[in-house]
């Protein structure tokens, strides 16, 4: 029954396997013929499952900074993606910002350097919308006083910045897998 | 010199296994039961390994008939000096380092 299970296992990682992959499939697929039991055979089938994955993580790794980038932008403020007019500029922030992080990361080959940029550009983006009058009242009277709404908006755009531009960076930074030292 | 790249323990393990019988073909499986490691941390190793240039590969035929190749592997020149390397410069059990400190 396990060695059934086994058999079917490996077969499936055989027929789904990145063609780059294939020998190495192939080789493990070898080696589980000499090996006795179901239970061994099963273990050894499921390692097939891990290799089957390799050249898909580095894929998965860049959608999930990016989703995780547009989910920080869309809900670590609500304020913002209520307000109409505010929504319009926020939301062509999810544009802009990626496009400053990728320009950053092309000229300089360095993610950090589309952190910089990406929050930099998303501060600026506060001022230009502060000096439009959203946002936060009364800048100048509640940076006076220090007043603390004026810099939860600094600290938004700040993290909203970051997360795009490290998002878009690291996109252009690792364009097909993340070549690794042997770990 | 280069500082050299850090390898993980499950690494180290592999290429103290090959390094033993520096001139031996191995087969996963051997290898498998020789370092411990489950197929799905020994073949993603040997993967990178060999895209490094430090593992030669190769299909050995079968003794007897009816029984499918194997695919075996050797560390390269380069395989061996990086890996004599990193073997030499592993951090040492603290029982170790006071013991070397004790007797000195």
């Amino acid at each position: 029954m396990l060695g059934k299970m086994a058999r079917y296992l490996i077969s499936l990682v055989e027929r789904y396997a990145d063609p780059a992959d294939r020998e190495w499939i192939a080789a493990m697929r070898a080696e589980f013929d000499v090996i006795d039991g179901g239970l061994a055979q099963l273990r050894w089938a499921a390692g097939a499952l891990v290799v089957l994955w390799r050249p898909y993580r580095g894929d998965f790794l860049r959608l999930t900074l990016c989703i995780a980038a547009v989910v920080v932008a869309n809900y670590t403020y609500p304020k913002f993606a209520t307000a109409r007019p505010v929504e319009l500029f926020f939301f062509a922030q999810q544009l802009y910002l990626p496009f400053v992080g990728i320009l950053a990361a092309n000229a300089t080959g360095r993610v950090l350097v589309g952190t910089a940029h990406g929050t930099g550009v998303s501060l600026l983006g506060l001022g230009v919308l502060h000096a439009l009058g959203y946002g936060t009242p009364d800048v100048a009277g509640l940076l006076a006083i220090g007043g603390a709404s004026v810099y939860v908006d600094v600290l938004f755009f700040a993290i909203v910045g970051a997360a795009l531009g490290t998002a878009a960076a690291a996109v252009v930074r690792f364009p097909m897998r993340f070549q690794l030292a042997p770990r | 010199m280069p500082r050299p790249t850090n390898v993980s323990p499950q690494t180290l393990r592999v290429l103290t296994q090959l390094l033993k019988r520096r001139n031996d073909w191995h087969y996963g499986y051997a290898l498998a039961r020789e370092t411990g490691l489950p197929s799905g941390t020994l073949y993603p190793i040997l993967i990178r390994l060999a895209e490094q240039g430090w593992l030669d590969t190769k299909w050995t035929e079968p003794d007897r008939p009816g029984v499918p190749p194997r695919h075996t592997y050797r560390l390269t020149n380069t395989g061996a000096r990086g890996a004599a390397e990193r073997i030499d410069s592993r951090p040492q059990p603290l029982s170790i380092v006071r013991a070397r400190t004790i007797s000195t």
